[in-house]
């Protein structure tokens, strides 16, 4: 029982201090950049190699018949 | 114009194209202008441009040549009905999911609008956020939900994710989605095909959202649920769009922590306000002194307003 409540106890705090933590702009800068470069990554294997701009069930009443139309 | 976007949805291209000039022209937006007075309009031009798919009901009868959605939005949007022009990401993550395929696409659009835009998306380009900016104005207020159900909503994409790949089905778009209204009811007012048991439903779940906002908060869903937000939230601390604090004009009258519909504190700078920020604006508005402002790579580190620090020595 006491083990459970210091664990919670623990998880609390972390969560309280990662979310006062603060980044540093030199840190949010780097990030970014590796974050955009990995978009457009994405998008080119979706693209050019998984050809998954088109969903077939957008073009066909696959998507509303499954919610029930 | 309208007709134009809805004729180019077959082209992977102009998706493309079109998709990301709606991104650049909204930052272009926010950049110049800096005022949230403009965050109205643009909620409504959204809010129709992803409703373009009316174009093919209206002259003359119905235009099914006229394609149907393909590419995705990066805001919350059934994509069931006939009015939509652009897929909801959440959906199509379900489809992926589905599938068993690695959804490539929907993780670079989610890091292009995470990067560029970040929860800006939620406070000026979602068409939930619009209606429940409407909400917000009725709310009573009346609780405050302790900030830990946050996390709820990181736990609500997980099990997305999971009851899809389990179900081989859209389970959360079936049973759970607030936005579902949005697809079944034009869907019901142009092909009278829906069950009344599912818009009764669907109305229902709507309904249950939109009590619970009426009680704590207009953008509840936002806060504890939407499985979008949780992941646009992911990227929105490195987003290029944001709002900034300077102590020097600050009076600490609080107003900004006040009128803060993700109930945030401005003045802290965390990152949990990075997180659930959605950039309406409405502490800068609310500012007297000008101490927040928008701020991007454009924007120069001027406060937005004359500065008039009643009561604090500059």
């Amino acid at each position: 029982m006491s083990e459970g409540a210091g664990a919670l106890k623990y998880i609390r705090r972390t969560g309280k201090r990662i979310a006062s933590a603060r980044l540093d702009p030199f840190v949010v800068a780097r990030v970014r950049f590796v974050l955009f470069i990995a978009a457009l990554m994405c998008l080119a294997l979706a693209f050019y190699y998984a050809d998954d701009w088109f969903v077939r069930e957008f073009a066909t009443y696959d998507w509303a018949r499954d919610l029930g139309f | 114009m309208g007709l134009i976007f809805a004729i180019s949805a077959d082209s992977p291209g102009l998706i493309v194209f079109t998709g990301y000039s709606l991104v650049i022209s909204t930052m272009l937006m926010v950049i110049t202008l800096s005022s949230p007075l403009i965050r109205l309009p643009v909620q409504v031009l959204s809010f129709g441009t992803h409703r373009l798919g009316i174009f093919r009901k209206l002259p003359g009868g119905w235009h099914a040549e006229i394609p149907r959605t393909s590419g995705v939005s990066c805001a919350l949007n059934c994509q069931a009905c006939e009015l939509a022009w652009v897929g909801c990401p959440v959906g199509m993550l379900q489809r992926f999911a589905i599938d068993h395929r690695f959804p490539f696409y929907i993780l670079g659009v989610f890091l292009i609008f995470g990067v560029t835009l970040g929860r800006t998306v939620c406070g000026w380009l979602c068409p939930f956020g619009l209606i429940l900016d409407c909400v917000n104005k009725a709310c009573t207020h009346r609780y405050e939900p302790p900030n830990w159900l946050r996390v709820f909503k990181y736990i609500y994409v997980i099990g997305v994710v999971v009851l899809a790949i389990l179900t081989a089905f859209v389970f959360y778009c079936r049973y759970f989605c607030f936005g579902a209204v949005l697809g079944i009811f034009p869907y019901w007012l142009t092909w009278y095909t829906v069950s009344w048991m599912w818009l009764i439903y669907h109305l229902g779940v709507f309904a249950a959202y939109i009590t619970l906002s009426y009680y704590t908060h207009g953008r509840a869903w936002c806060r504890y649920f939407c499985p979008l937000g949780a992941m646009l939230s992911l990227f929105a601390p490195f987003s290029l769009i944001k709002v900034k604090h300077d102590w020097k004009w600050c009076t600490d009258c609080k107003e900004c922590v006040r009128i803060c519909p993700m109930g945030v504190d401005p003045r802290k700078q965390n990152l949990m306000f990075r997180m659930e920020c959605i950039n309406c604006g409405r502490c800068i508005s609310m500012c007297k002194t000008g101490s927040l402002q928008f701020s991007s790579p454009f924007t120069l580190d001027t406060p937005s307003k004359s500065p008039t620090p009643e009561g604090v020595e500059a």
